[in-house]
């Protein structure tokens, strides 16, 4: 973990284009583009092809991260190229946390993308549910106080039951103690310190799903307000409170 | 997770595709990028709207936009920790500075989870998961069994019928999708039926509204029953279950973007089952059946949401049936079908839906001198209009249905004999009745109090009579997770058929009617570590059917219940979970079950019907082992049922007639029922799951009386033991 921060601040010193190939990947994320994060990830396997060591462990991360966040975009593709990134992000993070046993945010990252995985099955939540939790109870305590640990498990118990280790209450105190993480994380953290709009727009669906409507306005209006472009919050889930029936 | 996806689901619907700028000619912005003091801030992403020309400011605050670009843009620059910066700015010829300065992040609004604004659950109203319907043990992974494990549903036998908080189980509406089952039950009986039509693979959750339910739900008296179907299938996958006592198969397929389909078909064979628990049950043919169920799928942004259902099913059986001193085989094939359209469609901050739905029901049933053939048939159309908006939900609609009967045969002249001593009858009957109504509710919440209140008319025209039916519900926040609630409501509902018929019933008896009055105090939230809701209920019901000398049936009887239901639901964490439910229940009632029907002398008062149960105690633990492996224990205790004992006999030229004591003056045994079940799942291949179950019922082997049976004369009566004594089964699906 703290030598992947280290090689961040490293590779951003020494190389500027990782800089701007992580703004390019959060800016795509927040506009939807998957032509734009798609152009990232083909620079990101090319970086893992021809990079080593921590340096190529960072890539995997970043690779995972961007296969991760181009799954539920492709949804509308009917599992074809999102399965591939999906199942590439569990690959590259089983890599990852194989070679860097220490390293939470690996942890955490593929306890969301066994997540993503299970989707509404509930058979592959009975087989993928166990292995997510495990990863995110390693990541817990590996960096229990690291924002994205926080918030992947929060996320991770809204869609957790009870009896194994989820539920409304749990997510809301990992999301809560997420979001006071990320209050406290410097703004200038080296890559990955990704999670802040996440944070709030999963704080105010949590919110939302209470009936707390306007406690989870103020949550969107607050992303909204570091990230005016943030589409997930401007056109769903925002139009959503006034019309719950809508689809998220 | 699912919801992750959904989000982002749509919001590629939404802006997938950011959109391009006319690009005819170089331009370029520059500027550096600064916090409030003026200090530069580096690392700020600096972009323009709608494009993908974007940059990262440097270690000096720095930045430059290139790009091929004309006409006006907005640039957004953001950076953790601060506002977003917003400027418009008009691409010319020459390069333009723009300086960003930040403004720090906050100071927001406190948020509150406030008690005012809570959802508490609606009152009298549960709901499950399906993978609670599956773990739970005891239900046989039935969501009608599973519904009999909420507080206030009682079991008067070894069926799925729900008779809900002292009412029949007819005078519980089901719904799959809003379509209604005319017939929700398999092997149907009197008091129902031994399972569900509805598989639960074919459902994500089901909720059961137990009393004082809104205005949308109409002609139910006593409870209503939602059965929530699969939405379409976002990816490809293929199941198989090979079980003990059925096998089954399920095909999952996104067609593309906006098509989706899912079929699934289940063979039910309990001859293995059987033979794996010996009974003293006799059959001529085992239970068996077959279903087959197609769901088509269509999502358009412009259209709506559309889903399309076929759903077909056949069972037969020969039991051996005793009744009084008869013994015999009940020999029944029945084929059931629905088909269903379901449209919905979100315009601004109306939701529409519209649910069209076609069922069929042909039974032929015989046991003794009993031989009929009947044909039920039913179709519904139905709107709902929502809105929410300013704190408001608003909801409308309006439904038709007709429901037809018809049915021939022969049956015995007296009800319940069915050895037909006192003679034999012809049946005949060809009846419909077509229903309207409409309905409007409105809910809002005021401070502390939430308010839903609605009101709903019905024309029940074969009847030529109205139905008006107004129901509010309000909920009070005593704190963030305590709740008062207090529900009212007045309910219709038009008699079965075979009441309205012209030989044998009567075609003027007018709706029955009921009057819910709820209250309660909940603590918590389903979904919390700790649920607890304790109910006391009120109801009362008018104009039921009630034999009469002249008429056959008049609709003077009337019936009451009262009770308390008692739930607590404990969800802590760790590996165990569990809940448990008591309900009291004081039900009594003057009328006649059609099957009675001149079996007694016509009753003047009211007595108990069979199902004032009034204890039961049920009990459900369950706990996983390993990540993989869970272990479930349910316990039910519960009174045993009434029944109208044989204090004599008269011997007549055809047999012994029974001579019966005042009608259900008698009760059977406490009921008594542990059931475990184990289940394991794992990976076989890479994308192969499997699960393995193992399910004991009634590992205590108790004999539950469920009746009596009598020698040939009644000089001797023995009891009727239910068909399950230990039993076990065991079974396996897969999923790739």
């Amino acid at each position: 973990m703290v030598s992947m921060i280290m090689l961040s601040f490293l590779f951003v010193a020494a190389n500027e284009p990782l800089t701007l190939l992580i703004a390019r990947i959060e800016h795509a994320m927040i506009a939807g583009s998957i032509g734009q994060l798609e152009q990232c990830r083909q620079t990101l396997l090319e970086n893992v092809a021809k990079s080593s060591g921590s340096e190529a462990n960072l890539m995997r991360y970043t690779l995972a991260y961007v296969d991760w966040r181009l799954y539920p975009l492709l949804m509308t593709d009917k599992g074809k190229r999102g399965e591939v990134y999906i199942q590439e992000a569990e690959k590259q993070l089983k890599e990852l946390v194989k070679a860097e046993p220490g390293n939470a945010e690996a942890h955490a990252l593929l306890s969301t993308v066994y997540g993503q995985e299970i989707g509404t099955s509930v058979w592959e939540g009975m087989v993928l549910g166990p292995k997510s939790s495990a990863s995110i109870d390693t990541a817990l305590k590996l960096a229990k106080d690291d924002p994205r640990v926080a918030l992947q498990a929060g996320v991770g118990a809204m869609f957790t039951p009870k009896m194994f280790g989820g539920g409304t209450e749990k997510a809301e105190k990992e999301l809560r103690r997420a979001e006071a993480l990320f209050s406290k994380e410097p703004t200038n953290t080296a890559w990955p310190n990704w999670g802040r709009l996440d944070v709030l727009a999963w704080m105010g669906q949590l919110l939302a799903s209470k009936g707390d409507r306007e406690g989870a306005r103020a949550y969107y209006n607050r992303a909204l307000a570091l990230e005016p472009d943030y589409g997930w919050v401007r056109y769903v889930l925002l139009p959503a409170l006034d019309n719950p029936t809508k689809k998220k | 997770m699912a919801r992750w996806l959904a989000c982002n689901f749509i919001l590629l619907a939404l802006f997938g595709n950011v959109r391009e700028l006319s690009a005819n000619r170089q331009s370029l912005v520059r500027g550096t990028v600064r916090d409030p003091s003026g200090a530069v801030v580096p690392g700020a992403s600096v972009y323009l709207r709608g494009t993908d020309i974007l940059s990262v400011s440097g270690g000096d605050g720095r930045f430059e936009l290139s790009g091929s670009l004309s006409g006006d843009a907005t640039l957004v620059a953001t950076c953790a920790g601060f506002r977003a910066f917003e400027q418009r700015i008009s691409m010319g010829a020459e390069p333009i500075t723009v300086d960003v300065t930040f403004e720090i992040e906050g100071p927001f609004e406190q948020v509150h989870v406030t008690a005012q604004t809570s959802n508490p659950t609606p009152p009298a109203q549960l709901k499950l998961a399906t993978l609670d319907v599956l773990k739970t043990p005891g239900t046989e992974a039935d969501p009608m069994r599973a519904a009999q494990m909420f507080p206030g549903v009682v079991k008067v036998d070894e069926g799925a019928g729900l008779f809900v908080r002292g009412g029949d189980v007819s005078e519980t509406a089901t719904y799959l999708d809003h379509a209604r089952l005319f017939h929700p039950y398999r092997y149907e009986t009197p008091t129902g039926g031994f399972f569900g039509t509805v598989d639960p693979y074919l459902i994500s959750g089901l909720s059961l509204a137990t009393g004082a339910f809104p205005a949308r739900y109409g002609d139910a008296l006593s409870g209503v029953l939602e059965l929530t179907g699969l939405e379409s299938p976002r990816k490809t996958s293929i199941s198989a279950s090979l079980g003990l006592g059925a096998v089954s198969a399920s095909l999952a397929l996104p067609l593309n973007s906006q098509l989706g389909l899912r079929f699934s078909g289940n063979q039910t064979f309990s001859r293995l089952l059987y033979e794996v628990n010996p009974s003293d049950q006799h059959f001529e043919r085992f239970p068996s059946g077959s279903d087959l169920n197609l769901s088509f799928y269509a999502d358009s942004a412009g259209a709506g949401r559309f889903k399309v259902s076929a759903f077909t099913n056949r069972e037969q059986v020969g039991v051996e049936l005793q009744q009084d001193s008869f013994t015999g085989i009940l020999d029944s094939e029945s084929r059931n079908r629905l088909f269903s359209f379901n449209w919905q469609k979100t315009l601004d901050q109306w939701l529409l839906e519209v649910t069209l739905s076609s069922g069929a029901y042909r039974e032929k049933s015989s046991v003794g001198v009993l031989d009929l053939t009947s044909n039920d048939s039913g179709e519904r159309i139905r709107l709902d209009v929502t809105r929410y908006a300013a704190g408001w939900t608003v909801r409308t609609g309006v439904e038709a249905e007709r429901r037809g009967a018809i049915s021939q045969g022969t049956i015995p002249s007296i009800g319940g004999d069915l050895g037909g001593i006192q003679g034999t009858r012809p049946w005949s009957i060809d009846q419909s009745e077509w229903r309207a109504g409409g309905y409007s509710e409105l809910e809002r919440t005021f401070g502390r109090f939430s308010l839903d209140v609605g009101a709903r008319l019905d024309r029940f025209q074969a009847l030529r009579a109205w139905g008006a039916d107004p129901r509010a519900t309000v909920t009070y926040a005593l704190t963030g997770k305590q709740h008062f609630h207090l529900g009212w409501g007045i309910y219709h509902q038009v008699p079965l058929p075979v009441y309205l018929n012209r030989e044998d019933g009567n075609p003027l008896l007018q709706p029955m009617h009921s009057q819910h009055l709820v209250a309660g105090y909940e603590y918590g939230e389903e979904s919390g570590p700790v649920f607890l809701r304790v109910e006391v209920y009120t109801k009362k019901y008018g104009r039921l059917p009630l034999q009469d000398a002249v008429l056959n049936f008049n609709d003077k009887g009337s019936g009451s219940a009262r009770g308390v239901d008692f739930f607590l639901k404990l969800a802590p964490s760790g590996p165990w979970q569990g809940w448990v439910s008591y309900s009291y229940l004081n039900a009594m009632r003057l009328y006649t079950p059609f099957d009675d029907f001149q079996r007694y002398d016509i009753p003047t008062a009211r007595f108990r019907p069979d199902f004032d149960i009034p204890h039961t105690l049920q009990l459900v633990l369950q706990r996983t082992l390993t990540a993989s492996v869970s272990l479930g224990a349910s316990l039910r205790i519960a009174s045993g049922k009434p029944f109208t004992p044989v204090v004599g006999s008269l011997m007549t030229p055809g047999g012994f007639l029974p001579v019966f004591g005042p009608i259900n003056s008698g009760r059977l045994p406490l009921y008594q029922r542990l059931d475990f079940s184990l289940s394991k799942s794992c990976t076989v291949a890479r994308e192969i799951a499997m699960i393995l179950y193992l399910g004991a019922t009634n590992v205590m082997d108790h004999k539950n009386v469920l009746g009596y049976v009598y020698s040939s004369d009644y000089s001797h009566r023995s009891p009727a033991e239910g068909a399950w004594g230990r039993t076990f089964y065991f079974g396996m699906s897969f999923q790739r």
